[in-house]
């Protein structure tokens, strides 16, 4: 070893950085939220201190339980739909031997496009009027068939759903496909010397394998589900009438529409404290099952 | 590689990271002109700007460099012309005046107003001049000390009284802020529709009502809306509502003297109902935005639009078609037995600029230098003729202006009076409360009582603390 490596200093220099960054752009934010999330305040003026009047306000303010169950059917849908979707377009990939390659980046060019092209474009789509779903339903089933996705409050959160599983899915099969490929060829051909069918096969040889990257994609996915903001923002801003709210949007109306950043910033913690919550519950189960080969 | 000499260069590399990441928010607040690139004139300008002292090299004694920044939200498609105004008024003050760089940063008006703006104003460095909005964020940027009062400035240019309205942006007496623009809220129809129905614009509620049923026989929707963001619900609502209740009857909500449960308001949203029910709107609404209501009205399928003057500018240009130049406006119609002024109109001079309290006494001068070259009478006809906005001060001459906008200014003098919105009187909680309330009328999930009752519960919260 170099003697540079051995001195801590040159550890320290390279560390220091990111850690004043980190520091900067993260751990200073959430303090000071926590902070003012203890105050009453428009953002200009003076502050008054409340207490902790911002957090307990929050646990019967029906709107911000209301989006919380919206972020959570939204993790709910990611994890009961998506993941399994993703799952078996993988598979498929895998199986197919001749344009590889095509699937591959036809799957991954929605994620490329910024969320906030997706969110307009489907908006398009999802016109009453003229959008592609209803033209596709009124020439199938005539005009009782067609639907006002976005501005029926029990259609809306779906249709963001199937907007966001579309943008969203490509990357995950990305990453489900490579742990997938990278499953070593002898385990596979031991399986079939073993009279293995291709079913067998996915359940019990490549399901196991790829374990790991399930668990990745679901703390991605519980961790994005509960932060998300651009596509619910655009599509449909929370309404119609809250029906949409997610808790980062109510969070930004609170804090700037209505000029409360006291209890916009208690709204921003209690988020902080929820995925966090949810993420390491989720890390201590996926260390109880490690897989290795 | 020498020990201490690897620990050197790795230090050096990180700090520099460090340093380099802070440079880019320094530049921000302070000096906007770093982008220009021409080093040499812009260090002058900023060390004369920042400490306007006697150290300034005494062989240039003429031109004192003076810098000001001026953000405006002049950035879509739609508003170029006014741009364009701006950067005249902005040019011909820097050319009277050498020495003085005017730096211009354009934004988003929503990230400007909600965010921006308001962050730099909690710190204390706002812009040296700034779009502002008068009402509720000025008095609150006035309480925090943070706006400069202009008016010794508008006295000296002898142009206090020219105004239209300074009610918006006067507190306790002086003004913050000068308006640019007006607007009111009307109702836009199509000439050509109505002619070919055979109908008129409708005098009361009741013939309104007639009118759209008429309108809604012949396959058309009588009203465009585009419902997904709030305000522009709040709009038509806002007349009905006025209309019932009268601009006292909104004041006396802040105080408790009236409330949103009162007989006159569930009629008020008992009457917006109504027009929701009859399906006078378009369908789907709720997932449109707002564009889309004047692009549905362009096209013909809505034979009215509810909505402000500033849409004119929209409804006399290209995007009219074969529209253009039969496009009326006419105020809403009277509701019998309401406690409002029944003629009156919802007009405001909100939008404006207004300028901060941190500037030195030299670059004040040169804000008077902006302020008599931009409110004047030539600039404020060059803004009717070619944005179309309603002008902020009173002109004497108005050859040469649109019909349509000739119509707006006719049935702004025809008005008995004319208020200022709901959510610029109740708190801002309670607007959210009542743009959902809306939502909610017009998704048809709730009656017009239990809307009620619900903002009156978040009124009710407003007025406690």
């Amino acid at each position: 070893m170099k003697p540079a490596l051995r001195n801590p200093w040159t550890y320290i220099a390279f560390v220091v950085p990111t850690l004043l960054l980190y520091s900067l752009f993260f751990v200073y934010p959430v303090i000071v939220s926590f902070i003012y999330g203890l105050y009453r305040w428009d953002g200009v003026s003076a502050k008054a201190f409340i207490g902790i009047d911002n957090f307990t306000r929050l646990l019967d303010d029906a709107t911000f339980l209301k989006s919380l169950g919206n972020n959570i059917y939204f993790m709910a849908f990611s994890l009961i739909v998506n993941i399994p979707l993703v799952f078996l377009i993988s598979i498929a990939i895998s199986k197919v031997r001749r344009m590889r390659g095509f699937y591959k980046s036809a799957v991954f060019i929605p994620v490329v496009i910024s969320t906030a092209t997706v969110a307009i474009l489907f908006g398009v789509l999802y016109d009453y009027d003229s959008g592609l779903f209803n033209q596709a339903l009124r020439a199938v089933g005539g005009e009782s068939w067609a639907r006002e996705w976005l501005s029926n409050p029990h259609l809306a959160m779906l249709s963001i759903l199937i907007a966001n599983a579309w943008q969203n899915i490509g990357f995950f099969i990305v990453l489900c496909l490579a742990a997938i490929l990278n499953i070593p060829k002898e385990i596979g051909e031991a399986a079939k010397i073993d009279g293995v069918d291709g079913w067998n096969e996915t359940r019990f040889v490549t399901l196991p394998l790829v374990r790991p990257i399930l668990f990745v994609m679901l703390l991605l996915t519980v961790s994005g589900t509960l932060k998300v903001l651009d596509i619910v923002q655009i599509m449909t801003n929370g309404g119609p009438f809250q029906s949409t709210e997610v808790m980062s949007t109510y969070m930004l109306k609170v804090g700037f529409r209505s000029m409360e950043l006291g209890y916009g910033s208690a709204i921003g913690v209690a988020m902080f404290i929820i995925t966090m919550a949810m993420t390491g519950i989720l890390h201590r189960i996926s260390r109880t099952e490690e897989v290795h080969f | 590689m020498n020990k201490s000499l690897a620990v050197a260069v790795t230090t050096l590399m990180s700090a520099s990271l460090v340093l380099s990441a802070c440079g880019s928010s320094n530049g921000n607040s302070n000096n906007t002109d770093n982008a220009n690139g021409n080093a040499s004139t812009n260090t002058t300008n900023d060390t004369a700007a920042n400490a306007p002292s006697n150290t300034e090299p005494a062989n240039e004694p003429v031109a004192k460099d003076v810098t000001l920044s001026l953000r405006h939200t002049q950035i879509k498609e739609t508003s170029k012309v006014r741009l364009k105004i701006l950067q005249d008024v902005v040019a011909k003050t820097e050319q009277e005046n050498p020495g003085l760089k005017i730096n211009l940063e354009g934004i988003d008006e929503v990230v400007n107003r909600d965010q921006k703006l308001k962050a730099e104003m909690a710190a204390g460095n706002p812009p040296d001049m700034f779009e502002v909005f008068g009402g509720a964020d000025l008095s609150l940027y006035v309480k925090a000390g943070r706006m400069l009062d202009l008016t010794p400035i508008i006295e000296e240019l002898g142009i206090q009284d020219k105004f239209a309205s300074l009610d918006e942006f006067t507190i306790d007496g002086n003004v913050y802020g000068l308006p640019f623009g007006g607007y009111s809220e009307g109702v836009f129809y199509n000439k050509k529709m109505f002619a070919d129905m055979g109908l008129a614009p409708p005098k009361t509620f009741d013939e309104l009502l007639t009118l759209a049923d008429a309108i809604k026989a012949k396959g058309k929707t009588p009203f465009a809306l585009a419902a997904k963001d709030a305000w522009v619900n709040g709009m038509l609502w806002n007349t009905v509502m006025e209309r019932h209740v009268g601009i006292k009857g909104f004041e006396g909500l802040v105080t408790g003297e009236t409330k949103w449960t009162d007989p006159d308001f569930v009629a008020g949203f008992a009457d917006y109902a109504k027009l929701v029910d009859n399906d006078y709107f378009t369908k789907g609404a709720l997932g449109l935005a707002y564009a889309e209501q004047g692009a549905k009205f362009l096209k013909g399928d809505a034979a009215m639009v509810f909505t402000g003057t500033w849409d004119a500018n929209r409804f006399t240009g290209d995007e009219a078609g074969d529209l253009r130049g039969s496009v009326g406006y006419f105020s809403f119609p009277s509701i019998a037995g309401g406690k409002g002024d029944q003629t009156s109109i919802n007009a405001s001079y909100s939008n404006g600029f207004g300028f901060s309290s941190n500037l030195t006494d030299d670059q004040k001068a040169m804000v008077k230098a902006f302020i008599k070259n931009f409110f004047n009478e030539a600039i404020q006809k060059r803004t009717l003729l070619e944005d179309k906005v309603l002008p902020s001060m009173k002109l004497s001459d108005l050859s040469g202006v649109d019909p349509l906008i000739s119509e707006v200014l006719q049935v702004m003098a025809n008005a008995s009076s004319s208020w200022k919105a709901f959510d610029a009187i109740v708190q801002p909680s309670v607007g959210a409360d009542v743009g959902v309330g809306l939502q909610e009328l017009i998704g048809k999930v709730k009656k017009p009582d239990a809307v009620a009752k619900q903002i009156q519960a978040s009124q009710d919260k407003a007025n406690k603390q």
